[in-house]
């Protein structure tokens, strides 16, 4: 046996957006990021967790689920997980009370399955609220698996999911579906034929043929064979199935759910009429994210000098009082200079995380698809891909992995292609730090102005660029678009600041390890010379700045430059921490990084942070493939290395010839 | 007998309610829809329409969703 007998493996599942992720960090006190729009989990993810006996449990996070056909990708891998189960497996079905109806029809599916199982009911309480008491005896009898209304206090449902897995209350059902008698004859012969529990068999009779194949290969023609024979039963066979579930949970349900009359609606539903509106909607939107960006880049202007100048004390301290040598210079040229200029833009993107954050878990963004809709169809994308690209704001790595949920393929392939273009927030920070070289005392307004057009031509670029895939190379006819219409919801600050603490700590820790280490080997390089046979003395970060220059001089950028955009291949804040060694190991006295590049000049004299440079550096920033996270992660979301290195071919090549021209015709 | 015309949801006008008469593709996407509650007899409301021919949104056994309009044109409705 490979796998210990003391292990229990549990596996989350349910409908898209009842919270079962919610429940995966509780169970196991991950962070995985919750959101109000279905599709937030891609993959299965699982944590080890040990329960008040200290026997351990695998937890499994799956996508949500909607029914045995499995339509998307994403869930035909979990009918794959969860075949290979032995009986150590356990599921922990997941049920939103306010959508009981048609979560129940998932839950009859995956009852039948055979698996030991354990149905807990989220939001019992905001269904009660709504005028909807649920009676979990009557619903218990007849589903004959034991029901846990979990509470909405993270306390107490934390303490009843462990109860859970230390009594181990999960219990295979004996509830036993009858069809019309036609139907039911086929199942049952089938049933009997192949072995497999009776869930099985209607999963495998719904899902196309070629999803299942490897899994039950020798058992492939009695499927065929019982397809065939329903087909002559009833044409219609596969409606009547779902139809007589259906019609049963309808019965269950007038039982087990009692109407309230004084109970109240959604309180935020009236919003809906503004938000969804053909006119005004769109208008709101438009208002609420120029409003969102200028509130972003206004207010963190602030706190951003306060940590400048806390950047520059520090520098200064360490030159007064750390004794003169090879550390003090590491520490003040090398570190603070490289890591300490990177550091200097937290503010801002602590703000902008936050702010999206707050859009989405309030369900707006998904309002956002609903009506860009029509647009996005002339492009030849769904809403669905929208989203998936708007993700891209604060990195485009979990934008990428949005994809997942779009079930074309040529879309989601034309998504993907298209995503770096959508500014991530690591951008910013050189866009801010260019800016301030272009305009040097520029109104607020105006630099936020031109930090939103910024975003918009990347955003606009990328949906243009989508459209002339999708007519000319990666045509489909249709694709199928269905999606639920998340609540609008109060912002729940407890999550939001979850997220903010995890975001903020993940561009901390990047600081911490990939710009620091890079910044000190720099450093260490910087001042390593070595002697040639000829007796020449060269330095090989200028060598190889000299000879990238040749490469980048065409579009106006300098050795310097051109070393920071090789460096910044790893994470893009390294352009700033390595332009931020660079000059200051040169420089006579310590100053800002942004001093040292308005103070820079070429052997002629002339400034070589140019305005002609400084265009060419921020379109370059925004059109070029050149983050190795998401280089990587292409090659993993299109299984191709020839898709991905066609796509960082052809942006970079693109790039470099837009950035040629504009520099020209500026300079 | 005069021959009824067979309507869609997309006919409806926003806030209508009516029964489904069935899902006419018989592909992997209309067995979606059935999974979806879009059974024949169920009432949906449709709540809005984004546009003329953008997405719906429909209200099927309490819950909102949003579909294409090509989607809600393969789900007839009673008249």
């Amino acid at each position: 046996m490979n796998s210990p007998s003391y292990q229990r493996t549990i596996f989350i599942v349910g409908n898209p957006n009842v919270g079962k992720t919610t429940l995966f960090n509780d169970l196991t006190g991950a962070n995985e990021p919750v959101s109000n729009y279905n599709g937030s989990t891609h993959a299965a993810k699982s944590r080890l967790v040990f329960d008040n006996f200290g026997k351990q449990n695998l937890v499994y996070d799956l996508p949500g689920v909607y029914g045995a056909s499995a339509y998307l990708q994403e869930e035909q891998q979990i009918f794959k997980l969860l075949y290979q189960s032995n009986e150590h497996n356990r599921i922990l079905l997941v049920v939103n009370a306010q959508q009981l109806e048609r979560n129940l029809f998932l839950v009859t599916q995956i009852l039948e399955l055979g698996i030991p199982t354990c149905l807990v009911i989220t939001f019992s309480e905001h269904a009660y609220k709504q005028g909807h008491a649920l009676s979990i005896a009557v619903l218990q009898q007849a589903l004959k698996i034991p029901i846990i209304p979990l509470s909405e206090a993270p306390q107490l449902r934390r303490r009843q999911l462990r109860d859970i897995l230390t009594q181990d209350q999960f219990q295979t059902s004996t509830l036993d579906f009858r069809y019309a008698p036609n139907i039911q004859r086929c199942c049952d012969t089938l049933e009997a034929k192949s072995g497999l529990s009776k869930g099985w068999c209607e999963c495998f009779l719904f899902q196309d043929s070629q999803h299942y194949a490897e899994l039950i290969a020798d058992k492939a023609p009695l499927f065929l064979q019982t397809i065939d024979e329903l087909n002559q039963a009833d044409h219609h066979w596969k409606t009547r199935m779902i139809a007589a579930r259906y019609t049963w949970i309808e019965q269950l349900v007038t039982r087990c759910i009692q109407h309230i009359p004084q109970g109240k609606r959604h309180t935020l539903i009236p919003w809906d009429r503004l938000f969804l509106h053909k006119v005004w909607g769109p208008l709101a939107g438009g208002v609420i994210f120029f409003a969102m960006l200028f509130a972003v880049f206004s207010l963190s202007e602030y706190p951003m000098r306060v940590c400048e100048w806390g950047i520059q004390w520090l520098q200064l301290w360490i030159n007064t009082h750390l004794p003169h040598g090879w550390l003090q210079a590491l520490i003040s040229e090398g570190i603070i200079g490289g890591v300490g200029n990177v550091l200097l833009f937290l503010p801002q993107f602590v703000l902008m995380v936050t702010c999206m954050n707050i859009l989405e878990n309030t369900g707006y963004l998904a309002r956002i698809t609903f009506l860009l809709d029509r647009l996005m169809k002339k492009i030849g994308l769904s809403g669905s891909s929208f989203i998936a690209l708007i993700s891209c704001y604060a990195c485009t790595i979990p934008g990428l992995l949005q994809t997942r949920c779009l079930p074309n393929r040529e879309e989601r392939l034309t998504t993907l292609f298209v995503a770096p273009w959508v500014n991530c927030a690591s951008r910013i920070p050189i866009y801010l730090l260019l800016l301030s070289l272009l305009f040097d005392d520029l109104a607020t307004w105006a630099k936020v102005l031109i930090l939103i057009s910024i975003y918009l031509t990347g955003l606009l670029a990328a949906l243009m660029l989508a459209a002339i895939i999708r007519k000319y190379i990666l045509k489909t006819r249709h694709f199928a678009q269905i999606n639920e219409m998340p609540p609008l919801l109060y912002p729940q600050w407890n999550y939001i600041l979850k997220v903010i603490k995890a975001q903020t700590w993940f561009f901390l820790k990047k600081s911490g390890t990939v710009v620091l280490g890079f910044s000190i080997v720099l450093w260490c390089c910087l001042h390593t010379n070595f002697t040639l046979a000829s007796g020449k003395t060269i330095n090989c970060v200028h060598w190889l700045a000299d000879k990238l220059e040749l490469i980048f001089k065409p579009i106006g950028f300098d050795g310097n430059i051109s070393l920071s955009l090789l460096s910044a291949f790893g994470a893009r804040e390294n352009f700033i921490s390595t332009l931020g060694v660079l000059y200051n190991v040169d420089a006579k006295q310590p100053g800002t990084l942004r001093t040292f590049l308005q103070q820079a000049v070429d052997a002629q004299g002339n400034p070589i942070y140019s305005l002609a440079t400084c265009v060419s550096l921020i379109l370059f920033f925004m059109f070029s493939l050149q983050c190795i996270g998401t280089f990587i992660s292409i090659k993993h979301e299109t299984y191709s290395w020839r898709k991905t290195l066609l796509q960082f071919a052809f942006m970079n090549a693109f790039t470099y010839g837009l950035c040629f021209t504009v520099y020209h015709v500026l300079a | 007998m005069v021959t009824k015309m067979i309507k869609q949801i997309s006919d409806l006008t926003d806030g209508d309610t009516a029964k489904v008469l069935s899902v006419n593709r018989k592909d992997a996407l209309g067995i979606r829809l059935l999974e979806l509650g879009f059974t024949p007899g169920t009432p949906v409301r449709l709540i809005r329409s984004a546009s003329k021919r953008g997405p719906i949104e429909v209200l099927i056994r309490g819950c909102r969703l949003m579909i294409g309009l090509s989607e809600a044109q393969s789900i007839d409705i009673q008249a």
